[in-house]
């Protein structure tokens, strides 16, 4: 049985590669097999605004859902500096929950990378989209 | 600077030709959907996320041109929520990317 996983792994090389411009990388390689044609990146800065709501979807998985608020500042016509905060939805999955469940962040500073995506819920017989960021990583500043 | 804190990177194709707005006092802006994927590395059953997106000035003046149904862009900007009035009154919130730095691919 030994014997026969690395032949295994000799027959997974030559599966066709999706790399980058059709070079062949390395097999295994996560960097390489991804397809690198489509991105969807999202990097915010700011203040975690609100405690997170946690719910199970239908398939089991556990999803945290919280706002945290971006600061902007800028000049207005008269040379005044303005303040600005944007406030964002976003939701966390996975690892992320148990964080969010054992750490009180609200109010910190944390720094997030994630993806913007977009669902829609049904509100009588109206259909009503959300835009969120889905949470990849997270860092308290 | 300002898209530091605040940062998005999309790269996809345009859904249709973007919606050109001309205010008096010059300014532009162009508004259009952009298709990334939603899995990005799966093959199979890859719906499209598609996002809106707008631009002003120099930006729209480039899409306007530029811009046509599947038109593959890298986009980088900010993202930002307004609200807005819907077809029966009722006040609808939304959320969009404002594009800083763009190119066509």
């Amino acid at each position: 049985m030994l014997n026969s996983q690395p032949a295994e792994s000799v027959e997974s090389t030559d599966k066709p590669n999706h790399g980058a411009g059709g070079i062949n990388h390395p097999a295994g390689s996560i960097f390489f097999n991804t397809i690198h044609r489509k991105m969807n990146h999202v990097n915010l800065i700011g203040k975690m605004t609100s405690t997170p709501r946690f719910y199970e979807q239908p398939s089991g998985r556990k999803v945290a859902q919280f706002t945290m608020s971006t600061n902007e500042t800028y000049l207005d016509a008269e040379g005044n500096t303005k303040n600005k905060n944007h406030w964002h939805r976003m939701s966390a999955w996975g690892r992320w929950v148990q964080v969010l469940e054992e750490l009180p962040l609200v109010g910190m500073e944390i720094a997030i990378e994630g993806k913007l995506t977009t669902r829609f819920y049904m509100k009588g017989e109206e259909k009503r989209f959300i835009s969120e960021v889905e949470v990849n990583d997270l860092i308290i500043l | 600077m300002q898209t530091l804190k605040n940062h998005v990177t999309l790269i996809g194709n345009m859904g249709s030709a973007a919606q050109i707005t001309n205010f008096d006092n010059g300014g532009k802006v162009a508004r259009f959907s952009l298709a990334t994927d939603k899995y990005s590395n799966k093959k199979e059953n890859n719906e499209p996320e598609w996002h809106s997106v707008f631009a002003w000035g120099n930006v729209a003046q480039f899409i306007e041109s530029y811009g046509k149904k599947g038109k593959q862009l890298a986009i980088h900007g900010r993202l930002v929520h307004r609200t807005y009035l819907n077809k029966e009154g009722k006040e609808r919130k939304v959320t969009e990317v404002e594009v800083r730095h763009l190119i066509g691919l």
